[in-house]
């Protein structure tokens, strides 16, 4: 009650960041904060009393949290006892409940405790074997025994007593009122429940399971207790590798060698190949792939993880033909990625475009979905100039990645965030183009000057489109989004290829254009190189200076189309992509005359190209199966609508004057029709998915797997919003990631190369390590986070520098009291290579720092954790398997990378981290991981 | 930068001139005395080099005086800031070795000077242009700007020159500056920078000057400064705010020397405080370490200030609050220990009540935890003097502290510490002001735990008898408690005294644990003994007050061994403890004692000894004393005895104190002594025969205290008894003094006690009426005599409260609790 609030309010300014109040007020799930390892789908909580586990003279009320008397307490074979729902999971680490003493009733003889299951309830905890408990009358303990021992005060009305098992000594804790009144009991056994037992009439006490608010007990000393004992004995233990154990010494190299293996491994695995390379020359080791092999993994795997699945499965075909061919279960994994992203609205399918144009798709990027900074496009750039295969390609690259900004609905908030960031990837994007065309910088300059007017009418237009918009079209232009994406991409293309310098008139018109349909859109369309920003769900309604700004480069590309009208392979359907894209343009806007329809109809001619290549290869599977309902939905939509094409195209081969015209008219008729070639494309490739769906079951027979992802899949279409629904998890870039690994993996397996790194393997040993200790029942498992054991910092001295040294030769006393400033930066000997790769690497790519960080870190880790299972010696078979690929030298080493790449995992990679805590989890099915559980 | 590097090639340079020149360090000592500046001030630098570090150095340095020449370039009005610099790095050195250098410093006189340069710099700082200051900063001008380039033997003399060479630049710098004020110069950000330049000099100057009087005032043997100027304070706590050394520089000195309650006062009252707040949220612990023994120190049994401290609030948290986050458990330990410190002397100013749970929950088990088995000893050993401290007076504090995470049982371990391995000491940095020096010696770890210890469980079993019980069971307690009381050094002893102290409050552990291992035997010899500390003689005492109580199986074994006449002494020791305690010793022995005992007592006190007891003007004693006095005059053959041979004394005492300026107490306990005298047979004459003391009754029945209108009533109840001799008589002369229509007047009391007392009175007046039915008469009368008893009793009760009470506010003086507790009221009257 009052107390407890009192507590909480006084531990709330204090800094104790990863316990926090505990439990927290107002948290809806207290269990996550007070017991975090604690499965409870395994293992549930003891939430309240259990109604069924209980003496009869036993009453609960009040969600079975308080219990009264309610026998004839004459003597004490009248007790009663009930015990709580569930079992306290080992896993807890400290467990910890509360009973306040509403009224003591007649004699107050009541027991506070734990018991195991089958004990007799017909007693008050203690008394029994397998029983332990604390009595209110007397204040002793009872530990499975008749008679107690003097333990604590008498305890009465209105008092709160705690007790706290510690599941890692097996030891028990009371209080009092929030007074730790010390150990009660020792060698506990597993599977006990929290008892309560009472034993004359008018007894009531009521249980706080952390469930009805804040503890009086302050239970963060306890828990920190706790958590070091555990962490010392994780960093005490000794750790050596087999047939080493009878030297003396430790053979550090060899601790050193295993160690940089296993950086390295990591690092070729994911395809840092600069820090790798960087890596292996200071630290004397080769690895086994070839450069290039890695440069064209890294690229298939950027190509994941920015959703362009077509261009992925193409270079996947180009480069290792016969891959695919032998996973079909990968392939069709793929093309349902591939699914999921054209309905998320990121894929182009673009693949053939870019065969057509000569040069495989070039993704030679690490960044990745979700974090968009200046560096990455760094990154992107230099990994860029060290491939040999064409300049062209990695503009073709970084147009991918504008796809793939298209895609994400935006907040107007993150679009802001992302201002500058936007202009740094503009500029890195501009460096791009001048690589191939000087000139285009002085148009881009004039441009800039230009969009500053459009502002107003555009932001007017965008309000308007907004207003008229309806859900549905909203959804419709959504889905447009790849293909608009694509279009411009092909413009931005041709302004390259073409050279031309382009007058500055056009720009207001397409600027229009695009800010007509999301600002997302645009934003696509502005910034050809990649800043992908966060991803919320929800398109916004204004506009930002910046993205108007951007627009216009990309205008520049458009009315180079001009000149590059001369594709031809116009189909229909391009052409009613392309005039969706124009039609929503707003009658006030500055018409921006010939040159945006011109180079309306021949991007979308561009566009058709690839598009009606992807339909020509799918389309004649026409009588495909849907039995999903949202796809026969959505056939009947696209067969209601076949007219449209050939009015939309018209309508953007036209005069802007008529142009605009269409566009007042119909408004509705728009949305329709976006949606219509969405849903056509979409489910054209949705029925190429199902004959290879059905395809493969033939050959291969049934998989579930397979089928439950094309069924999650199109599921999708079955919401107007898909990224609200309840499968829209598919549609988070996150999903990419297994895929991307799977890809991996099986490109890395087919070269005869391990499919995992090491330090994965490791990792997830670790994983598997800690679980199989809360199910075998050692708390420890609670406070053996891999990640917490890595903060370990043994605080060496830093001194503050703070003794400036005074003018001239005025040198401070060194009589002990002035510390000299101690560099930290120096490395251990052998730790010494690896000190100077990390600078290095830093200098190519900081997130490759990053990870080489949390690599080494996680190597260690691996090694503690082990430690850790084998103190508990459960798992003892295991412990060798894992120090195997781990070494003693590892906190001293890993320290020292930390140290070098502190600054830089300020700002790490969210996506590496994932990967290898992902990989650690799914990873875990891998063949090591069998024999640690052996 | 430049000083390391300085540094590194100096030593060389200076060695070989040490080699060179054989026995001594003469060249730069003569250097030193040197008026040209440019000698004197590499004079000065050598002599830093040589002096860093070796204390045979600064010894020998000290030994030939040069701290005056020191002080002398430190006061001369031209010496340049660089110079003064390196001359208080010196001193700095200096003072940093063995604590007799610090105190030849002290005595040389360094700090006036220090106080006056840091004050200067003050004022320097506060104009910022610093145009009159600046002339003084460097070398004042031509010579060393002129011999700048001619005589450089070393590198380093260059480097120096260097510096001097802008130095004298920037001074000239300056000086145009002053020339030119008002008018804008060109060159605006030069001058900027040298004025940058300038303000970095004073800084390192102030710095400096603190760290040196840091380091003095670190050593301990500071006499606390004869008054502080408050500007000076000010200029002090300025100087704490910003960078971390001088912040923890300041934090030291004040911590060090705030040592009495009018500094304390003073301090708060210029702020430190409120820097003391500021300090504590730095995140540097060698801040917030000399922070906390800052606020320990000004809280330290002071009131005011403590509750002045409580509502200090920085960045919006208050004080005790930080304090209390300070504990928390992610912290160093000797952090959490001296903040734990910290909020209990905070608690004893009164300012935290013991319900705080910042109190009784967090600074509690914060203590607790400190005293675990795994913590360093020297860190267990305060931790127990702080929990001592923090549960000595307050009886709920004792009993939660008693049940808090089996507490007795940990400090069981204190009483039979045995170092296993190397139990480290603590850093010198790590202790407070009030322990430093006292871990030098690890072989003393098992005294001190021992005392330590045994001081916790002398809190804790002050005043519940439970816990007495709980720390008597424990097997090792008695036993080091008796090793302690033969063998022990007199601050184990002491600890040990007060420990026997609390538990002898306990009738059951008197009449057997006691009487077992003769506790009385080594407490008399204390007593005895001559040499004996005042403080342990106190505590002595109050614990053989306990022992000699009536049922105490020990009192006759200590009658025997003739302690009357040893508390007779100690009542004329000039110790306000020892009277007191003496007397209260003395009381109790007199309390339904042999008339032999008596007379014995009264011998060797003398009446003269009596009346100058009661003479004091504090209320304790002289109740003491009363106290005795109506023990003394207890059963009536004694009182007819004792007042034949002192009567005349004994009343002009007790008119002593009913003429007096007392409080109510007093007069009571007066009162009761008349009322004592009343009941003997001869001894009434001494009442009625002086009509003054009569009236004085009448007046003291109509004054409006309860208390004393009963006490009063009971003496003229006891002499209109009719049960004694010459009854009638008395009653008459009573009712001649119109004593009837008084007690008529005091029927309307509402108290029932005093009601019937003057009912029962008036009925003895009816004999006077009708001499009929004695028999009657007679049992009614003795039925007075056992109201009279039961009402004295309760006002002893009430009476020894208050006497305790305000004992326990001398405890806070440091005389350790010295008297039984308030029940254990030394039972001192009765029939």
């Amino acid at each position: 009650g009052v107390i407890g609030t009192k507590m909480a309010d006084g531990c709330g300014t204090s800094r104790v960041s990863n316990v926090g109040v505990f439990p927290p007020p107002d948290d809806l799930n207290p269990f996550k904060t007070l017991y975090p390892m604690v499965n409870e789908k395994d293992t549930p909580l003891p939430r309240s009393w259990s109604s069924k586990d209980k003496y009869t003279f036993i009453g609960l009320s009040q969600n079975n949290l308080r219990v009264h008397y309610k026998g004839f307490g004459k003597t004490h074979k009248d007790a009663a006892s009930v015990r709580a729902s569930d079992p306290i999971p080992a896993a807890c680490g400290l467990y910890y409940f509360e009973i306040k003493i509403v009224s003591k009733g007649r004699d107050g003889y009541m027991g506070i405790g734990l018991s195991m299951q089958g004990v007799s309830m017909n007693r008050l905890p203690g008394w029994d074997k397998n029983s332990y408990g604390y009595h209110g009358d007397d204040g002793h303990s009872f530990c499975s025994s008749g008679t107690g021992q003097p333990y604590g005060p008498t305890f009465t009305t209105g008092d709160v007593i705690g007790c706290g098992v510690n599941m890692v000594d097996r030891t028990a804790f009371y209080t009092k009122n929030g007074v730790l009144l010390g150990t009660a009991f020792r060698d506990l056994p597993n599977n006990l429940y929290p008892t309560v037992g009472l034993q004359t009439p008018g007894e009531v006490v009521d249980a706080n399971f952390g469930t009805s608010g804040p503890f009086v007990y302050d239970l963060r000393y306890k828990l920190h207790e706790v958590r070091e004992s555990v962490r010392q004995t994780i960093l005490s233990h000794p750790v050596c590798l087999p047939h080493q154990c009878d030297h003396d010494g430790w053979d550090n190299g060899r601790w050193t060698d295993i160690m940089n293996r296993m950086v390295s491994g990591y690092l070729v695995h994911h395809g840092y190949c600069c820090t790798a390379e960087a890596f292996s020359k200071a630290t004397d080791m080769d690895f086994d792939e070839e450069i290039t092999s890695i440069k064209n993994r890294q690229r298939i795997s950027s190509l994941v993880m920015d959703g362009n699945l077509g261009g992925c499965i193409a270079t996947v075909e180009h480069l290792y033909p016969s891959l695919l061919k032998d996973n079909p279960n990968l392939h069709f994994l793929l093309k349902v990625r591939q699914f999921i992203e054209i309905v998320k609205g990121t894929e182009q399918n673009s693949a053939i475009i870019r065969s057509s144009n000569g040069s495989s798709s070039n993704g030679s990027n690490s960044s990745n979905g979700s974090t968009s900074n200046g560096t990455t496009t760094a990154v992107a750039n230099g990994t860029d100039t060290c491939d040999d295969t064409a300049a062209a390609a990695a503009n073709n690259t970084t147009t991918m990645k504008t796809a793939n900004h298209t895609s994400v609905i935006q907040s107007t908030k993150s679009i802001l965030s992302s201002t500058n960031i936007n202009k740094l990837s503009r500029s890195s994007s501009r460096n791009n183009n001048n690589n191939n065309d000087d000139n285009n910088d002085d148009d881009e300059d004039d441009e800039d000057e230009d969009s500053v007017d459009d502002d107003d009418t555009s932001s007017n237009s965008e309000q308007r489109l907004n207003q008229l918009n309806t859900d549905r079209t909203t959804r419709a232009s959504q889905l447009m989004a790849p293909l608009l994406a694509a279009e411009q991409q092909q413009q931005q293309q041709s302004s390259v290829r073409l050279d031309d310098s382009s007058p500055p008139t056009i720009d207001a018109a397409s600027s229009a254009s695009s800010s007509s349909n999301n600002p997302r859109q645009r934003r696509s369309s502005t910034s050809p190189s990649p800043p992908p920003p966060p991803l919320p769900p929800i398109s916004s309604t204004t506009t930002s200076t910046q993205q108007q700004q951007d627009s216009d480069i990309e205008m520049e590309g458009i009315e180079d189309e001009e000149d590059a009208s001369n594709h031809s392979n116009v189909s229909a359907g391009g052409a009613v992509l392309h005039s969706i894209h124009n039609v929503p343009l707003p009658a006030g806007a500055p018409s921006g005359g010939t040159g945006a329809a011109a180079s309306g109809g021949s991007s979308a001619s561009r566009t058709m190209n690839g598009v009606s290549n992807g339909f020509n290869r799918h389309g004649d599977e026409e009588d495909m199966i849907v039995d999903d309902d949202a796809c026969s939905d959505v056939l009947t939509t696209r067969n209601g609508f076949s007219s449209s094409p050939t009015s939309a195209l018209n309508s953007s081969t036209r005069p802007v004057g008529t142009h605009t015209n269409t566009n007042s008219s119909s408004n509705s008729g728009t949305g329709t029709a976006r949606r219509k070639s969405q849903v056509e494309k979409v489910l054209a490739f949705g029925r190429e998915l199902q004959s290879v769906s059905q395809h493969l079951k033939k050959t291969h027979g049934k998989n579930k797997t397979n089928k439950r992802m094309l069924q999650d899949a199109f599921s999708l279409l079955a919401y107007n919003e898909p990224d609200n629904s309840p499968m829209g998890w598919q549609l988070d870039t996150a999903q990419r990631e297994p895929v991307c690994q799977a890809l991996n993996s099986a490109i890395l397996e087919a070269q005869n190369l391990p499919s995992r790194p090491a330090l994965e393997v490791c990792a997830s040993h670790t994983q598997q390590l800690v679980s199989l200790m809360s199910r075998s029942g050692l708390g420890a498992a609670a406070f053996t986070h891999l990640s917490s054991i890595l903060q370990h910092d043994p605080k060496p001295f830093v001194p503050e520098n703070t003794y400036s040294m005074p003018e001239g030769g005025v040198g401070m006393p060194a009589d002990g009291d002035f510390t000299m400033p101690i560099s930290i930066s120096s490395t251990p000997s052998d730790g010494g290579g690896g000190g100077v790769v990390v600078g290095e690497s830093c200098s190519s790519s900081s997130s490759s720092t990053s990870v080489l960080s949390l690599s080494t870190t996680t190597a260690a880790t691996t090694v503690t954790a082990a430690a850790a299972a084998s103190t508990s010696a459960s798992s003892s078979g295991s412990r060798e398997q894992v120090a195997s690929c781990s070494s003693s030298g590892s906190t001293k080493r890993d320290r020292t990378f930390d140290d070098e790449s502190s600054d830089d995992t300020a700002s790490s990679n969210p996506r590496a981290a994932d990967a290898s805590t992902s990989s650690g989890v799914s990873g875990s099915c891998s063949s090591n991981n069998n024999n640690a559980d052996g | 930068m430049d000083g390391s590097v300085t540094n590194m090639e100096v030593d060389p340079v200076s060695n070989t001139d040490g080699q060179v020149q054989g026995n001594s360090t003469k060249p730069y000592i003569e250097n030193l005395y040197s008026n040209e500046p440019k000698r004197c001030f590499h004079g000065v630098v050598e002599l830093k080099f040589a002096v860093i570090g070796s204390e045979r150095c600064k010894a020998s340095v000290i030994e030939q005086g040069c701290v005056a020449r020191l002080l002398q370039i430190l006061r001369a009005p031209d010496s340049g800031l660089l110079l003064k610099t390196e001359v208080v790095t010196v001193l700095n050195s200096l003072a940093k070795g063995l604590p007799e250098h610090a105190a030849s410093l002290v005595q040389a006189g360094v700090l006036p000077v220090l106080w006056e340069q840091l004050e200067a710099c003050g004022l320097c700082n506060v104009q910022s242009n610093a145009s009159q200051y600046v002339t003084k900063v460097t070398f004042n001008g031509k010579n060393s700007t002129t011999n700048s380039t001619s005589d450089n033997t070393s590198i380093n003399l260059n480097n120096t020159n260097n510096t001097l060479n802008n130095n004298s630049n920037m001074n000239d710098a300056t000086n145009n500056n002053n020339n030119s004020n008002g008018c804008h110069k060109p060159n605006n950000t030069e001058q900027q920078q040298q004025q940058h330049k300038l303000l970095r000099i004073i800084s390192n100057y102030t710095q400096i000057l603190l760290c040196c009087l840091r380091s003095v005032y670190k050593q301990g043997c500071v006499p606390p400064p004869p008054s502080w100027n408050h500007k000076l304070l000010s200029t002090l706590i300025k100087y704490g705010y910003h960078p971390p050394t001088n912040q923890e520089c300041v934090a030291n000195i004040l911590a060090y020397a705030c040592k009495c309650e009018e500094q304390q006062v003073q301090l708060v009252d210029a702020g430190a405080g409120d820097l003391v707040a500021a300090m504590l949220h730095s995140s540097l612990s060698r801040v917030q370490l000399p922070a906390l023994y800052c606020c320990t120190a000004l809280a330290h049994r002071n009131q005011a200030v403590s509750q002045r401290l409580c509502k200090i609030k920085y960045n919006g948290v208050l004080l005790p609050d930080r304090l209390v986050e300070l504990l928390g458990s992610h912290g160093d330990s000797f952090v959490q220990l001296a903040a734990a410190a910290a909020l209990v002397w905070l608690h004893r100013g009164h300012a935290l009540p013991h319900s705080d749970t910042r109190v009784c929950h967090k600074t509690l088990q914060c203590l607790v935890r400190l005293c675990a088995i795994d913590r360093p000893a020297w860190l267990r050993i305060e931790a127990g003097h702080e929990l001592a401290h923090l549960t000595e007076l307050t009886p709920e504090l004792q009993k939660v502290a008693s049940y808090t995470d089996h507490l007795i049982s940990t400090i069981t371990d204190f009483l039979e510490y045995n170092p296993i391995g190397d139990d480290p000491g603590p850093t010198a940095e790590h202790l407070s002001p009030l322990s430093c020096g006292k871990y030098d010696q690890v072989h003393k770890f098992p005294e001190l735990m021992k005392e330590s210890g045994l001081l916790v469980y002398a809190s804790l079993a002050a005043n519940n008898e439970e816990i007495r019980q709980k720390i008597i069971m424990e097997p090792c307690v008695v036993r080091s408690i008796r090793d302690a009381l033969a063998t022990g050094k007199s601050p184990v002893k002491l600890a040990a005294i007060r420990c026997l102290h609390s538990l002898s409050r306990s009738v059951h552990t008197l009449r057997t644990t006691f009487q077992d291992y003769n506790v009385w035997k080594p407490l008399l010899a204390i007593i005895q003994d001559q040499e004996a500390e005042d403080e342990m003689v106190v505590v002595a005492l109050s614990t053989l007050c306990n022992l000699i109580l009536e049922f105490s199986p020990s009192k006759e074994r200590i009658l025997e061994h003739g302690c009357i006449s040893q508390l007779c002494s100690l009542t004329r020791k000039q110790n306000y403890d020892l009277k007191l305690n003496s007397v209260w010793a003395l009381m109790n022995i007199a309390f339904q004692a042999d008339s032999s005992v008596k007379e014995k007592i009264l011998q060797q006190l003398g009446t003269d000894q009596v009346c100058s007891l009661v003479s004091q003007g504090d209320s304790p004693i002289v109740m003491k004393t009363l106290g005795l006095l109506r023990n003394l005059l207890s059963n009536k053959y004694h009182i007819d005895n004792i007042m034949k041979q002192h009567g005349s004394q004994i009343m002009q005492s007790v008119i002593l104190i009913l003429e007096g300026d007392h409080n109510t107490q007093v007069k009571e306990q007066a009162l009761c002594i008349l009322a004592n005298i009343a009941d003997g047979d001869q001894a009434k004459e001494f009442i009625l025969g002086s009509e003054d003391v009569l009236e004085k009754l009448f007046n003291y029945m109509r004054m409006p205290s309860l208390e004393l209108q009963l006490a009063s009533t009971c003496c003229i109840a006891n002499l209109a008894n009719i049960k004694d001799n010459n009854a009638v008589d008395r009653l008459l002369r009573l009712r001649e003094m119109k004593t009837e229509k008084l007690l008529d007047n005091l029927l309307s009391t509402q108290d029932p006690n005093l009601y019937d007392k003057v009912r029962d009175t008036l009925k003895q007046f009816d004999v006077l009426n009708t001499n009929s039915s004695q028999q009657q008469q007679q049992t009614s009368s003795s039925n007075t005599t056992v109201t009279s008893n039961t009402t004295t009793t309760t006002t002893t009760t009430t009476t020894n409260n208050s006497s305790s009470s305000s004992s326990s506010s001398n405890n806070s003086n440091g005389s350790s609790s010295s008297t039984p507790a308030s029940h254990w009221r030394p039972l001192d009257q009765g029939q």
